[in-house]
C-alpha cells in the first residue's frame, strides 16, 4: 500500500518542517486515518489530495489539536510535540486556515487576527496603537493594506475575510499553514492573488500544507503532493513528475468497485422532469436537463459547485429566479417543498441530523412526517393507525430494530439514514433527489440503501443523484452531469462513467459531451 | 445606490446619538424643559436605569439574556437600608455587603448558565422569583426607610458644581458607564466578551475560557445592579420591594435602551455609550410627555412603542438579509452583465 | 446564544415511551405524594370536597392558559411573555362591551386577546423575530395602549354597565361566569371549563395534522421545512391558540374579581411556564403531552394550597416557586444529558 513512497525529500540537510510519524485515529467503528507517515519539508508548498472521506481533514484536525488521543508522534521543527488542544498547536508553530471562516463577524478585523493575543499596554489595557499596527503588517502580508482594521468583518467581503483569515494565521508566525480548501470561497482573480501570498511565505520559509479538490489548483501551487484514500496513505511525488490522471487514478484507487451492483434499470423515452434554464443569481444560472422514467441521472461537481442548491430550488424550499420546470411534459409552478410532494417530487436532503430527521422523535413520526396531509381526513390525523405503511417500510428496509416507537436519534447512523429513505419512499413521488443518500454509514446499510434506489427506478421512477461519493455513482448512475462553479459543464452517458472519467471531468479535464 | 447605503448604515449605528439629538431639539418646544432642576432631576432619574442598561448590555453583548436586572437593583436597594437601618451598620458595609448580595447572586445566575446548562433567559426568570420573594420575606413586604440622618442621601443628591446640574449620583453614574466603555473596548477581557458573544468557535480556537468568561459576565452585571440599586436607595432615603416592578419596569427600560443602542440581539456587538444615550434620550421623552401630557400612560406606550419598533426594525432587517441573493463570486459578473444589478455575496 | 434552543442530537432515549422521568407518569406520581402530604396536615379534610375543589378551582385560570401554552412551548418558542396583557386586555374589553349584550362582550374579549397571538404569530412565525423579546416588547405595548384606552384606570362591570336595567343584567351575567356552580356547588363552571379546553387540546395535539406537524417544527424547525410543512403557519396558529386560551382565562379573571384592569395577569407567564415544564415539555419543543401539562397545573396547584394550609406567606411562596421552577428546569437538563451520554 505505502510501496508508492517515491519522491524523496530533495534535500535532507534542513530539519523537517513537520513529520508525522505512524499516525493513526480511531473513530467508534472506524480507523479514519491508519498509520500514516506524513513530512513536510520548509518553505514548501505540500498539497493533500483524497476523495470525500480518505482522512485527509481528520489527519489535519489531529494537527491542529482538534483530537486530544492520537496515536504515532508528531515532530515540529524536528522535536516531538503533543498537540492536544488547539492552543497547544498554535503556540508550536501549526496554523490553521479553516474551511469555514472561523471569524467572529460582529468583530473588528483587528481583534480577530490579533484574538487571544491582542498586546497589552499594562496589567489591565490593551494597547490599541500597537494593535492597530501589528494588524496592519499582516494585512499588507496578503495584500489587504488598503482595508481599514477598524472595520467589522461583517463589513468586508467574503473573499476579503477569506484572505483575512490567513492574516490571522500568519500572525501567531506559524513554520506551518495548513489550508484546507482555501479558494472555495474566491473567485479565480483572487484565487491569483492567494498563489502569490503562498509564493510570497513560501519565500519566507513556511511550509504549506495545501488540501483542495480543485486538482489544477495543486499542479499550480504544489511542490509535492500525498495522495490519501480510505484513511491511508497511497503515496508521497513530486508534482513535476506527474499529472492530472496520475493523482486520478492513485485516488481512485481500484479494490472498491466490487461492492456496487452494476446492473441499471431500462431507462426508456418518457421525459418525467424538464429543467428549463432554471436560474438562482450567484448559486447556479441557466441550468438545462431532462430526467428520463426509469433513469439515475446523477449530478456530479466538487463540493460547492451547487448541487444542493439546484434540488433546494427545483422542489421550491430555496428561491429560484428564473426558469421552467416540467413534470411529465407539464409546466408546474412548485413553491414549497409541499407542492413539490404533491407533484410527486421528494428530495432526500443532505445532512440527516441538521435537515433530514427529527432525532428526538421515533421512526413512525418521521417516516409519515410528509404525507400528514395524505393521510388525514379533514384536519383530524391519528399517526398509530397508519401503522401498516411504516412497518412496511420498516421491513423493506430492514431498519434494526423494527420499532416504530423507537426514538430514531437512538439509532445507528446506518439506520437512521434507512429512515430518512423510509420517509421519503413513503410519499410515493415518482421523482425522487437523494443528496448523499449514503454519506457516513456503513457497508451493509449502503448495500441495502442502494439496492432500493435501483428497485425503485427498475418500478419506472426516476432519480436524481447527488453525491460526491465517485465508486457510488459509478455503481449506480446511468448518466452523469458534470456541475462546475453553478454551471453543467458536461455530460458522461453509460458506456463512458467511470470515477477517472467523472473526475477529470469535474476538473475541467478529459472527453465528455459538452452541454 | 452604495454611497447612500453606507450613510444610511452609519446612520443606523448611531441611531441612539440621532434619537437623543431628536429628542433634545423636540424639547426645545416644550416649556420648562430646559431648567436647572428639571434637567438635574432626569439625570438623576436615569441613574438606575443606566445601571441596569449597562448590566444588561453586558450581558446581551456576550450572548446572553439577564432579565433579573430589575431585581438586583430591588436586592441592592433593599439590603442596603436594611443594614443600615434595621441592622445599624456603617454606611460603607452596607453598600459592600448589598453590591455582595448582588455578587452571589448573579454569580448563580452565572453558574445556573453555564453549568446547569440551563438558558440564560430561564436562568434569569426563575432568579427574578427567588430575589422578588426574599425581599418581600427580608422586609416583611414593607418599606425600609433612612431614620434620622439624611447626610449620605444629602450628599449623594448634591450637585458638586453649582452652575452645572449634575448630582453626585448622575456623575457616579457616568463614571460606571465610562468605566464599562473603558473596559468592554480596551480591555482583553472586555474583547474576549465581544469574541465569545459574537462566535463560541473563534473564542474556543484562541483558548478563551467561555465558561468563566460568562460566569464573570453574570457576576458583574449582579454587582452592577446591586450598586445601582444601592445608590437609588440611598438618594431616595427609602427602599421598596416593589421598586422592580412599580410604574415602567426598570427592565423593560434597559431592555429597551439596548435594543435601541444596537446592540445586537445574537450577541457580539454592542456599545455601552449608545444603550446610556437610549437612556437618557428615553428619559428626556419621558419628562417631555409628562410636561406636555401629564399621562404617566402615555410613557408606558411611548416605551412600549419605541421598543417594538427597534425589534421590528431588526427583524425585518434580518429577514430582508436572508432573501439576498449570491454566495458564489465567480457568477458576480454574471449577473452584473444579465441583469444589469450588482450581486450582495452574503455568507 | 440567543437563538431559540434547538433540540440537540444525542439526546434521546431509547424508546418514546420513556421521554422524561417527569413525564405524564412521573407528574402524577408527585401528585399522589402531594396529597399524601396534604393528608398529613390536615387529615381526612384534605380530601373534602370542598378543599378538592378550591384546589381546581384556584388553578383554573391558570390551567386554561397553560392549555394555550403548552402549544407555544412545544413549538420551540419558549414563552409567550405577553400572555399577562393578553388576559388583562381581554378582560377589559369583554367590560367594556358589557353594554351591548353577553355575546357581543365576550366575542369583543376572545376577539381582542386573539388579535394578540395574530400579530405575535406574524412577528415570530413569519419574520422569526426573537420571541422571547418580541414577546417582552409586545406585552410592553400592549401595557401601554391598555394604559392609555382605559386612562389607567380600572374599570368595573356594574359601573360600566350604567343605570341601563339590561345592561346592569348582563354585568350580573358577566359576574356570574366565576361563579356558575353545577351538582350542587361541586363543580364550578370554570373548572368545566379547563376541562374542556384540556381535553381539546389534547385532541388538537395527537388526533389532527396541526398537533402532529407541530411536533416536527417544535423538535427540528429545518426538518419540518424540508417535510413540506408550512412551519410559518404552524407557529403561528400556535400563538394564536396560545392567545385564545388566556383570553378565555382573562375573561374569566375579570368575572371572578369583577375588575378590569391592566395588572389582571400579572406573573402568569411566569407560573404558566413552569406548570408547563413541570409537566414534562421541555423549552427545546418537541416533547410532552397534553396529560403532562394538566399534572403540572394540578402539582403547581396543590403546592400553594399546602403551603398556604402549613402558613407560608405568599412572599416566601415566590421564593418556593422560584427555586422549584430552576431545580425543575436543571432536573431536565441534567437527565437528558444523562440520557445522550449513556
Amino acid at each position: 500500500m505505502n510501496g508508492d513512497t517515491s519522491a524523496a525529500p530533495a534535500t535532507r540537510t534542513a530539519p523537517l518542517a513537520l513529520q508525522m510519524c505512524r499516525v493513526s485515529k480511531r473513530f467508534p467503528g472506524t480507523l479514519a486515518v491508519d498509520c500514516v507517515d506524513f513530512e513536510v519539508l520548509p518553505g514548501e508548498v505540500h498539497a493533500l489530495v483524497g476523495e470525500n472521506g480518505a482522512g485527509k481533514s481528520t489527519l489535519m484536525k489531529m494537527l491542529a489539536g482538534l483530537f486530544g488521543d492520537y496515536e504515532g508522534d508528531i515532530l515540529i521543527q524536528g522535536d516531538k510535540q503533543h498537540l492536544h488542544t488547539p492552543t497547544m498547536a498554535k503556540q508550536h508553530g501549526i496554523g490553521m486556515v479553516y474551511q469555514e471562516l472561523s471569524l467572529a463577524r460582529s468583530i473588528s478585523i483587528y481583534e480577530n487576527l490579533l484574538v487571544g493575543r491582542l498586546p497589552k499596554k499594562n496589567a489591565l489595557f490593551i494597547d490599541k496603537k500597537k494593535a492597530l499596527i501589528e494588524a496592519k503588517a499582516l494585512l499588507e502580508q496578503v495584500g489587504l493594506g488598503k482595508i481599514d482594521p477598524r472595520l467589522d468583518v461583517a463589513e468586508i467581503s467574503q473573499c476579503e475575510a477569506q484572505l483575512v483569515e490567513i492574516a490571522k494565521v500568519l500572525g501567531s508566525e506559524p513554520s506551518v499553514i495548513v489550508m484546507d480548501e482555501p479558494t472555495s470561497a474566491l473567485s479565480s482573480e483572487e484565487v491569483k492573488r492567494l498563489y502569490d501570498i503562498i509564493e510570497q511565505l513560501k519565500a519566507k520559509g513556511i511550509a504549506i500544507i495545501f488540501i483542495s479538490h480543485h486538482l489544477q489548483e495543486v499542479f499550480a501551487v504544489a511542490d509535492r503532493v500525498t495522495v490519501m484514500r480510505d484513511g491511508k496513505q497511497v503515496g508521497t511525488y513530486n508534482i513535476k513528475d506527474i499529472d492530472t490522471e496520475f493523482i486520478v487514478e492513485k485516488m481512485v484507487g481500484k479494490s472498491i468497485k466490487d461492492f456496487y451492483c452494476t446492473r441499471h434499470p431500462v431507462v426508456t423515452d418518457d421525459v418525467m422532469l424538464e429543467v428549463n434554464d432554471l436560474t438562482r443569481w450567484g448559486f447556479f444560472h441557466h441550468i438545462n436537463f431532462k430526467l428520463y422514467r426509469g433513469e439515475v441521472l446523477a449530478i456530479c461537481g466538487l463540493a460547492g459547485s451547487g448541487r444542493t442548491e439546484i434540488a433546494m430550488s427545483i422542489v421550491g424550499a430555496a428561491p429560484q429566479n428564473g426558469g421552467v420546470i416540467k413534470i411529465k411534459g407539464e409546466e408546474k409552478k412548485i413553491n414549497s417543498v409541499s407542492d413539490a410532494i404533491a407533484e410527486g417530487v421528494a428530495y432526500l436532503t443532505e445532512d440527516r441530523k441538521v435537515v433530514g430527521l427529527a432525532l428526538t422523535q421515533d421512526v413512525r413520526t418521521n417516516v409519515l412526517a410528509p404525507i400528514i396531509d395524505n393521510l388525514a381526513s379533514g384536519p383530524f390525523y391519528h399517526p398509530a393507525r397508519h401503522e401498516a405503511i411504516v412497518e412496511q417500510k420498516i421491513e423493506a428496509l430492514s431498519i434494526h430494530p423494527n420499532d416504530p416507537e423507537r426514538l430514531v436519534g437512538s439509532l445507528s447512523g446506518g439506520n437512521q439514514q434507512k429512515v430518512l429513505l423510509a420517509k421519503w419512499l413513503a410519499t410515493d413521488a415518482d421523482i425522487m433527489i437523494l443528496d448523499e443518500p449514503t454519506r457516513g454509514v456503513d457497508v451493509g446499510a449502503k448495500q441495502v440503501i442502494h439496492d432500493t434506489i435501483l428497485q425503485y427506478a427498475e418500478e419506472g421512477h426516476s432519480v436524481i443523484l447527488l453525491s460526491s461519493d465517485l465508486p457510488e455513482v459509478v455503481g449506480l448512475a446511468s448518466r452523469v452531469l458534470i456541475l462546475r462553479e453553478g454551471h453543467l459543464i458536461g455530460e458522461l452517458g453509460i458506456d463512458d462513467i467511470s470515477e477517472n472519467a467523472i473526475l477529470l471531468a469535474m476538473n475541467g479535464k478529459g472527453e465528455h459531451v459538452a452541454c | 445606490m452604495q454611497k447612500t447605503s453606507n450613510a444610511l448604515d452609519a446612520l443606523n449605528r448611531n441611531r441612539a446619538y440621532l434619537i437623543l439629538a431628536l429628542v433634545l431639539i423636540f424639547a426645545l418646544f416644550t416649556p420648562r424643559f430646559y431648567t436647572m432642576f428639571n434637567v438635574r432631576s432626569i439625570l438623576s432619574g436615569s441613574a438606575l436605569y443606566t445601571f441596569l442598561g449597562v448590566s444588561f448590555t453586558l450581558c446581551l453583548i456576550a450572548g446572553h439574556m439577564d432579565l433579573s436586572v430589575g431585581y438586583m437593583a430591588t436586592t441592592g436597594a433593599m439590603v442596603v437600608l436594611g443594614m443600615r437601618t434595621n441592622s445599624g451598620l456603617p454606611w460603607w458595609l452596607a453598600i459592600l455587603i448589598a453590591v455582595g448580595v448582588g455578587a452571589i447572586a448573579g454569580t448563580i445566575n452565572g453558574l445556573l448558565v453555564t453549568k446547569a446548562k440551563i438558558h440564560s433567559f430561564i436562568a434569569t426568570l426563575g432568579m427574578q422569583f427567588v430575589l422578588r420573594g426574599s425581599m418581600y420575606m427580608y422586609c416583611n413586604g414593607a418599606e425600609i426607610s433612612v431614620r434620622g440622618e439624611f447626610t449620605l442621601t444629602d450628599a449623594i443628591n448634591r450637585a458638586p458644581l453649582k452652575f452645572l446640574p449634575l448630582s453626585n449620583l448622575f456623575i457616579c453614574t457616568l463614571a460606571v458607564v465610562i468605566i464599562y466603555l473603558v473596559v468592554l473596548r480596551n480591555t482583553r477581557f472586555g474583547r474576549n466578551v465581544h469574541i465569545m458573544g459574537g462566535n463560541r468557535e473563534t473564542a474556543w480556537l484562541a483558548g478563551v475560557k467561555s465558561d468563566k468568561l460568562t460566569t464573570l459576565v453574570f457576576t458583574l452585571s449582579g454587582i452592577t445592579c446591586a450598586l445601582g440599586g444601592a445608590l437609588f436607595a440611598i438618594s431616595q432615603g427609602t427602599a421598596t420591594p416593589t421598586l422592580g416592578e412599580k410604574g415602567i419596569p426598570p427592565l423593560m427600560v434597559a431592555l429597551t435602551a439596548t435594543i435601541l443602542g444596537g446592540t445586537s440581539m445574537a450577541g457580539g456587538k454592542g456599545n455601552v455609550l449608545k444603550t446610556f444615550a437610549s437612556i437618557l434620550a428615553i428619559m428626556a421623552m419621558l419628562s417631555v410627555l409628562t410636561t406636555r401630557y401629564g399621562k404617566f400612560e402615555l410613557q408606558i406606550l411611548f416605551m412600549g412603542l419605541a421598543l417594538a419598533v427597534a425589534v421590528i426594525y431588526e427583524t425585518l432587517r434580518n429577514y430582508a438579509r436572508q432573501k439576498r441573493v449570491g454566495i458564489r463570486p465567480n457568477l458576480a459578473d454574471e449577473y452584473a452583465r444579465e441583469t444589469g444589478k450588482t450581486l450582495h455575496i452574503e455568507k | 446564544m440567543l437563538t431559540p434552543p434547538q433540540s440537540e442530537a444525542g439526546r434521546f432515549t431509547r424508546t418514546g415511551k420513556l421521554t422524561s422521568i417527569l413525564g405524564t407518569a412521573g407528574i402524577y406520581v408527585i401528585i399522589i405524594l402531594l396529597l399524601l402530604v396534604g393528608l398529613g396536615i390536615r387529615q381526612l379534610d384534605y380530601l373534602s370536597l370542598a378543599n378538592l375543589r378550591s384546589i381546581l378551582q384556584a388553578v383554573s385560570l391558570l390551567g386554561m392558559c397553560c392549555a394555550g401554552l403548552a402549544f407555544v412551548v412545544f413549538s420551540g418558542n419558549m414563552n409567550d411573555m405577553s400572555l399577562p396583557m393578553t388576559m388583562a386586555l381581554s378582560g377589559m374589553m369583554a367590560i367594556q362591551l358589557i353594554p351591548y349584550g353577553i355575546v357581543v362582550s365576550v366575542l369583543g374579549g376572545i376577539v381582542a386577546g386573539t388579535l394578540v397571538g395574530v400579530i405575535n404569530g406574524i412577528m415570530i412565525g413569519k419574520f422569526r423575530a426573537h420571541p422571547i423579546i418580541w414577546t417582552l416588547a409586545f406585552n410592553l405595548v400592549l401595557s401601554g395602549l391598555v394604559r392609555a384606552a382605559w386612562g389607567g384606570s380600572q374599570i368595573y362591570p356594574d359601573t360600566i354597565a350604567g343605570q341601563n336595567e339590561t345592561a346592569q343584567a348582563t354585568a350580573e351575567t358577566f359576574n356570574l361566569f366565576a361563579r356558575t356552580y353545577y351538582f350542587d356547588g361541586a363543580l364550578p363552571l370554570m373548572v368545566v371549563v379547563m376541562f374542556i379546553m384540556f381535553v381539546l387540546a389534547q385532541v388538537i395535539f395527537s388526533r389532527t395534522t396541526f398537533g402532529n406537524k407541530l411536533r416536527i417544527v417544535g423538535s427540528q424547525y429545518e426538518v419540518a421545512r424540508m417535510s413540506g410543512i408550512n412551519t410559518e403557519r404552524m407557529v403561528m396558529t400556535a400563538f394564536v391558540l396560545c392567545s385564545l386560551c388566556a383570553s378565555v382565562a382573562g375573561i374569566f379573571y375579570a368575572s371572578l374579581t369583577k375588575i378590569g384592569a391592566y395588572s389582571n395577569g400579572e406573573g402568569y407567564d411566569f407560573r404558566a411556564l413552569t406548570a408547563v415544564l413541570l409537566g414534562g415539555m421541555t423549552l427545546a419543543g418537541g416533547k410532552g403531552t397534553m396529560v403532562g401539562v394538566f399534572g403540572g397545573v394540578l402539582v403547581l396547584g396543590m403546592l400553594t394550597n399546602i403551603m398556604t394550609l402549613i402558613g407560608v406567606p405568599t412572599f416566601n411562596q415566590y421564593v418556593v416557586q422560584g427555586v422549584v421552577f430552576l431545580f425543575i428546569v436543571w432536573l431536565n437538563n441534567y437527565l437528558e444529558e444523562k440520557r445522550g451520554h449513556a
